[in-house]
């Protein structure tokens, strides 16, 4: 264990919650929109890691504690590795959308396997509950597969920053690209933009205090007391955070803390 | 047998070293199939057996012969085998979802359906046995009934005829509330407690409803095995659970293990469960 690695990071989201937000486009550090698809590294801008030693070739970081100062009680946050983005899908479009995908193959977990699909909404969709279904190939290379069915468009699942994880079809444990994506109906009062982004999550963690940062508040050790999260940071990855929650725009101070395991 | 030795060997594995580890997130989304998922029924058990997750995908009635469900059975989280000779264990997990309950997360040994709630005579489920957790160490073992089709509105008891954990056959549960309103909905899981100075199950026998409860629906028995707990206090919000400094302690994997939950709600809302499971083989 040769190097400890801080990365300090602030967001301030603009979702009401409720349901998985994502901070990719959200300041400071934001990322782009994502235009075509593209396979994101750690020097995609809004990376939690752009120019950082963490996500390079030479080190073999882990997470080995996270420490949150929030606005408000009851938060979940995720750290994440996006893997691979696509944007400029309609919230109006009932049939088969393929706008900017298949998404562009992996190069990280590249096999697939623990690779989520989400629909990340980047402009407000419409209000009227919907379901949306994806076509994937998934971790054994077999194309044609499709999601479960999963709501999308209610006052819970439209706004900018909603992070809509689809279920994998039975019997498949991962992804490597996602062909198309197929909403049931109209969600009615506005196209947006969404997109399709695969991503690993990698360590999850609870400030559950506002206005509060310090050992045994918000702060969690990978070993004790942090249930012995030490993914692996692939190099390249490409590290953001996904918030859970009902509170309203919340505002987080954080700072991630890696060791090198080389 | 395998052992965890000390902190250093448990960093080591986790980072690399001798031994395996693996961390495992799952996503539960709060339907079943394209249906929206059960209404939950606040101070009940709900099966989240049937609702979609990734990975694992959905579950479904076993059907009217006795198995052994195992990790790759359609619902089952899907974690890998220990290798090498060693044992898994779980050394953390934590979880989310999007509404206050307790998730249970438990290994499913053994599960059968097709039974009817208006037969008030035994209903024997013939080859109903454990093949994980075997022999004394069944204690721990429990007996869910999980209703997978609506039975009827007329409350009556339902109890279990069953094999305990030193080996002793014809043994019944005490009786227990089973049909009527919150306790015949599909996904329903109802606990039933085991006879007197019991502590776990090898089999179970039969089951025997006191009285109709008048429809026959379609209700099953597993015998379970619980590993863990994730309380949930308020959704949005999670828990962190950790083997070293906290409880449990380390519950084993067994190989073959098929992983899934229960939800003990606390609202009306079906949940939508976020979060991981962080494994060391020794």
């Amino acid at each position: 264990m040769t190097q400890l690695r801080p990365i300090y990071f602030r967001k301030i989201s603009n979702n009401s919650g409720a349901g998985l937000t994502s901070s990719w486009i959200i300041l400071a550090n934001a990322g782009a929109i994502p235009t075509s698809a593209a396979a994101c590294t750690n020097t995609t801008v809004g990376a939690l890691n752009f120019e950082d030693s963490v996500g390079q070739n030479s080190f073999d970081y882990r997470i080995v504690r996270t420490s949150y100062n929030v606005s408000a009680s009851g938060m979940m946050i995720i750290v994440a590795d996006r893997l691979s983005h696509t944007g400029g899908l309609s919230g109006t479009v009932n049939t088969t959308q393929t706008t900017n995908l298949p998404t562009a193959a992996l190069t990280r977990y590249t096999s697939g396997e623990g690779v989520f699909i989400a629909l990340e909404i980047y402009t407000a969709i419409g209000t009227t509950a919907t379901t949306a279904t994806c076509s994937y190939t998934n971790q054994a290379g077999t194309a044609g597969q499709t999601t479960k069915a999963r709501i999308i468009g209610s006052t819970s699942a439209n706004a900018s920053g909603s992070f809509l994880i689809c279920p994998l079809q039975d019997g498949d444990t991962g992804v490597r690209s996602v062909e198309s994506v197929t909403l049931a109906a109209s969600t009615v009062s506005a196209a947006g933009a969404f997109g399709v982004t695969l991503f690993k999550p990698l360590q999850m963690s609870h400030p559950t205090i506002a206005g509060l940062e310090g050992y045994g508040t918000n702060n969690y050790n990978s070993i004790v007391g942090g249930g012995s999260q030490m993914e692996p940071i692939l190099p390249n990855s490409c590290l953001f955070v996904l918030m859970t929650g009902l509170v309203s725009t919340p505002a987080i101070n954080g700072v991630i803390n890696f060791m090198d395991a080389t | 047998m395998g052992s965890v030795a000390d902190l250093s060997q448990l960093v080591n594995t986790l980072t690399g070293g001798t031994g395996a580890s693996e961390q495992i997130w799952f996503y539960q989304d709060n339907r079943i199939g394209a249906a929206a998922g059960a209404t939950p029924v606040v101070g009940q058990f709900t099966s989240l057996w049937t609702f979609n997750m990734m990975p694992g995908g959905q579950g479904a009635a076993p059907g009217s012969t006795a198995r052994n469900p195992t990790r790759t059975t359609p619902g089952a989280l899907g974690q890998s085998d220990p290798t090498g000779g060693r044992q898994k264990y779980i050394a953390g997990a934590v979880s989310t979802a999007t509404t206050s309950g307790v998730q249970i997360w438990y290994d499913r040994l053994a599960d059968i359906s097709g039974l009817n709630a208006t037969t008030i005579t035994a209903q024997n489920t013939t080859g109903l046995a454990v093949s994980r957790y075997t022999g004394a160490a069944s204690a721990g073992n429990q007996i869910w009934i999980e209703i997978f089709t609506i039975i009827g509105t007329t409350a009556t008891t339902i109890s279990a005829t069953y094999t305990n954990q030193a080996g002793t056959s014809g043994r019944v549960t005490p009786l227990v509330v089973f049909g009527g309103t919150n306790r015949r909905e599909a996904t329903r899981i109802i606990v039933m407690p085991l006879a007197a100075g019991d502590t776990g199950v090898r089999s179970v026998e039969s089951v025997t409803v006191t009285a109709t409860t008048g429809t026959a629906g379609n209700f099953g028995v597993v015998i379970a095995r619980p590993l863990v707990n994730i309380p949930i206090g308020l959704g949005g919000t999670g828990t962190l659970i950790d083997c070293l400094s906290s409880m449990p302690a380390f519950p084993e994997v067994q190989t073959g293990a098929c992983l899934s939950q229960i939800w003990f709600a606390s609202t009306t809302t079906s949940p939508i469960t976020v979060g991981s499971f962080s494994m060391v083989e020794a």
